[in-house]
């Protein structure tokens, strides 16, 4: 079973990867700091939230100095990395998956250097959006099991029988 | 209803909800299959915001604050 989301494991690792953002010789962080500053990035004013392996690639979640989060993929190929997508957190699913890592990558640029951005923001939509999935309000999930009425029958009734607004 | 947390295995569910007043649940019950619905709560307990924040973090921000610009 999936342990609650906290966020401290996010800031530390936001931390550590951002570090590595900045100073690593590793030939991801070398390959991501090129890719940044050939786009007018400057990855010493990025931060990262999460990063990880996915099958032959590795992603993460990248906040710019301007504060828009992506998502950032790179992936091997014939001995070298290639950074292979950056796609803008502006899709649900996408803010589903990377909002704890973004929230914590934005709040660490914003303690260097504050510009009146809110990483809490980043949570509302989050949870906005994911308390909308798990009602199954929104199209093609509402045969999720959660949706039925009948599943949350035995809360006790101060919580209603079931969530909504 | 908001969800803080929700995760669910085969036969059993653990869940974190923020009501609409701004109270925190955590619970945890068992599944009568792993779609459900849920056969028992074999735990419910109200959080205040400090144990909800050590459970769930600055979620719990997050959603006392979406619940104020729902209001």
């Amino acid at each position: 079973m999936d342990k609650p989301l906290r966020p401290s494991p996010h800031h530390e690792d936001a931390q550590r990867l951002t570090e590595a953002l900045r100073t690593s010789d590793k030939l991801v962080w070398v390959a991501i700091r090129e890719f940044l500053t050939e786009r007018g990035i400057d990855p010493n004013k990025s931060a990262v939230g999460e990063w990880g392996p996915e099958e032959a690639a590795e992603v993460g979640v990248l906040v710019t100095p301007d504060r828009t989060a992506f998502e950032l993929e790179v992936e091997w190929w014939d001995g070298r990395i290639d950074v292979i997508s950056k796609t803008e957190l502006t899709y649900p699913d996408l803010l589903l998956l990377w909002a704890q890592g973004a929230f914590a990558a934005m709040s660490l640029l914003e303690e260097e250097t504050p510009t009146g951005a809110r990483p809490l923001d980043i949570l509302v939509d989050y949870l906005r959006d994911s308390s909308d999935r798990f009602r199954g309000y929104l199209t093609g999930i509402g045969s999720m099991p959660w949706a039925r009425e009948d599943f949350w029958s035995v809360l006790p009734p101060t919580s209603s029988s079931a969530p909504s607004t | 209803m908001l969800v803080l947390h929700w995760g669910s295995g085969s036969a059993e569910i653990d869940g974190g909800l923020l009501d609409a007043q701004g109270r925190c649940f955590h619970f945890t019950g068992s599944l009568e299959t792993y779609r459900g619905p849920i056969k028992k709560i074999t735990a419910w307990n109200e959080l205040n915001v400090s144990e909800a924040r050590s459970i769930y973090g600055v979620l719990v921000d997050a959603g006392l604050e979406l619940l104020r610009r729902t209001d």
